[in-house]
């Protein structure tokens, strides 16, 4: 039972490590916290559904165009929302986020209306039983492509050009400027990569939860994900989805169940108390 | 711009006292529409009025202070449920459990601004964000006390056995209420200590340097603005007399922040005029419904998207809010034709 569990609340936590993925991408760039990450996934989901039922496009190359597609509607909300604000309190840019998740899922709704549909997937039903622990081959899925993503990005900012120059202005835009990097364009493509993230997310959670223009409520439960494994640290995003995954199913099991919906706050609450860096993250002392 | 001789010249409440009378002028329109407009009309003046309280409530924290907060829905289900739980449960009258409800949500707001001195930008919205959630859980679990997924109902209050009962008579209550409050309001805000929140905004480093207790400030500005907010929500529990959880949901912190943005920051007359311009923007759009497009006239999620890109547009075009419009507008007719 134990075990089973465990199983289980790793395949969710890897589902709130990705979805915390696109938070720390754009906090990483920016210092900023994009609160319309979970329409993203819910965006970047009803156009791999729409690809898929009415263009007939096949599941796979649907998984490869959606990401495609998303990180242009990235490019232009950042280009839109977030570039005239470079400069301005956090505080500004976190309510522009805010209004820009009310507004996609407004917007959803209006498009493909506030029915679930059902996700239509190419992979088996049928679950994998090893002695009597039960796991769905979605959640294998899930687990692989998050480790797949957290390995790639990662190779992506430690070895190549692009992923260093992301890093550098980030942590310095001035200097960066200086050295050739343009920032905007770095501003541009986080956002980017941050949507296309998203965009696979969407795809391999729509299955999971449903489809809905609501869907992207489950980015709230991303934030404990981002805040335990530390805003700025990658790897971070991942373990603490994980973390937090596990200990929501554990909560359910031991504790009263209703516990099990806020169990991830309450942790969240403790480690912003104890430790707001997280637990990968790197504390920065600002100059005055 | 005129130039401000002395101390006393610039903390006046109004800088030219014939303003006095266009505020008179004002309440006493105010009074008589309501009093003669009709059941829809009082309705709507009560909600507005219960909004500006607590849209005042938080841009004393957000606007005055520069701390973000995103459960200021949570303060508020705090006020309701206390006062409703008091006068109903307990029968205590409502001219008690009105204070009681905003001193118990000044207080649990002073428990949590504590960790405001630690906390600064997101961290502080995603801390209070959390409060909100566990709050509403909380209250929805506690089912012996608020009776939790069911709601509560409430009676309309009465004082010393005058029952306010229909929205016109209880208009006097939230219109004597938002009149005391809005002057306290403004007694704190020009004062002392609104000028200690100011500069706790503007630069912490600088204000501490300055010998201000950045702890202390934080806190009782977070614990104020939860004072104001819960009252709101005493108020509101006995104006609408059902409330559920449904009432105070991340959503409606966010309305909150809407109106304080949409009016202006770090101004009593931006509150006001943002909790009236949010209050009333359903009417609006149901006012201009008729010249849309069929396919957007039609959606649902019409007043959701007009919220939203609203909250966009202010921030970036006009992020003073209507306040700053107004005193943009003001300042280029005084220097006309300069």
């Amino acid at each position: 039972m134990i075990i089973q569990q465990i199983i289980s609340g790793l395949a969710l936590g890897c589902v709130y490590g990705l979805i915390a993925l696109g938070f720390v991408l754009i906090f990483k760039a920016t210092e900023v916290i994009n609160f319309a990450q979970g329409e993203m996934i819910m965006i970047g989901a009803f156009i791999a559904f729409t690809l898929i039922t009415i263009f007939n496009v096949h599941f796979m190359l649907a998984f490869l165009l959606t990401p495609i597609i998303c990180a242009g509607l990235g490019i232009t909300l950042e280009r839109v929302l977030i570039r005239p604000l470079v400069g301005e309190p956090v505080v500004s840019v976190i309510m522009v986020t805010i209004g820009l998740s009310i507004t996609l899922r407004a917007f959803a709704g209006m498009i493909w209306s506030y029915d679930t549909f059902a996700f239509p997937h190419i992979f088996s039903e049928e679950a994998v039983k090893i002695k009597n622990i039960v796991i769905s081959p979605i959640d294998i899925w899930v687990i692989l492509v998050s480790i797949g993503l957290v390995i790639g990005l990662f190779i992506f900012f430690k070895f190549t050009t692009v992923g260093i120059s992301l890093q550098a202005s980030a942590q310095n835009p001035l200097a960066s400027l200086l050295m050739g990097i343009s920032v905007k364009r770095v501003y541009a493509m986080t956002w980017a990569i941050s949507a296309m993230v998203g965009a696979v997310a969407g795809i391999i959670i729509a299955p999971i939860t449903f489809l809905n223009a609501n869907m992207g409520f489950i980015g709230l439960k991303a934030f404990p994900a981002a805040v335990i494994g530390g805003f700025n640290s990658i790897p971070g995003a991942i373990v603490g989805g994980v973390i937090i995954g596990i200990s929501e199913n554990l909560a359910g099991l031991y504790l009263p169940y209703w516990f099990k919906d806020i169990f991830a706050y309450v942790i969240m609450l403790a480690v912003l108390m104890i430790r707001p860096e997280g637990l990968f993250g790197t504390h920065e002392q600002k100059k005055v | 711009m005129e130039l401000r001789e002395s101390y006393s010249k610039d903390i006046r409440i109004f800088d030219k006292y014939f303003k006095w009378g266009w505020l008179a002028v004002l309440v006493a329109g105010v009074v008589v529409i309501s009093q003669t407009g009709g059941d829809y009309v009082a309705y709507t003046l009560n909600l507005i009025f219960i909004n500006i309280i607590a849209a005042v409530g938080l841009n004393i924290l957000t606007g005055f202070t520069g701390l973000i907060s995103l459960g200021h829905a949570a303060f508020m289900a705090i006020g309701a449920y206390t006062s409703a739980i008091l006068t109903v449960t307990l029968g205590v009258p409502f001219w008690l459990a009105l204070p009681t409800a905003g001193a118990l949500t000044g207080l649990i707001g002073f428990i949590v601004g504590l960790p405001s001195l630690r906390l600064t930008g997101i961290y502080l919205a995603l801390a209070t964000m959390a409060f909100g959630f566990i709050t509403d859980e909380i209250i929805l679990q506690w089912q012996s006390v608020t009776g939790g997924a069911d709601g509560f109902s409430v009676v309309p209050p009465s004082i010393f056995g005058l029952s306010f009962d229909s929205y016109q008579r209880y208009f006097f209550i939230t219109f004597s209420s938002i009149a005391m409050l809005l002057f306290v309001a403004k007694n704190i805000l020009r004062g002392s200590f609104g000028r200690t929140l100011m500069a706790i905004r503007d630069s912490e480093t600088a204000a501490e340097t300055m010998g201000i207790n950045l702890g202390w400030y934080k806190t009782l500005a977070f614990s104020l603005s939860a004072l104001y907010t819960g009252l709101a929500g005493s108020l509101y529990a006995h104006f609408i007399l059902f409330i559920s959880v449904d009432n105070f949901t991340l959503l409606n912190s966010i309305s909150f922040i809407v109106m304080i943005v949409v009016g202006g920051l770090g101004s009593l007359t931006g509150s006001v005029i943002g909790a009236v311009f949010i209050t009333v923007l359903p009417e609006i759009i149901t006012l201009t419904k008729d010249y849309l497009p069929a396919a957007i006239k039609t959606a649902s999620s019409l007043q959701a998207a007009a919220y939203g890109i609203i909250l966009m547009l202010f921030i970036i075009y006009q992020p003073n809010g209507f306040f700053g419009l107004w005193v943009k507008v003001k300042n280029w007719w005084r220097t006309f034709p300069l």
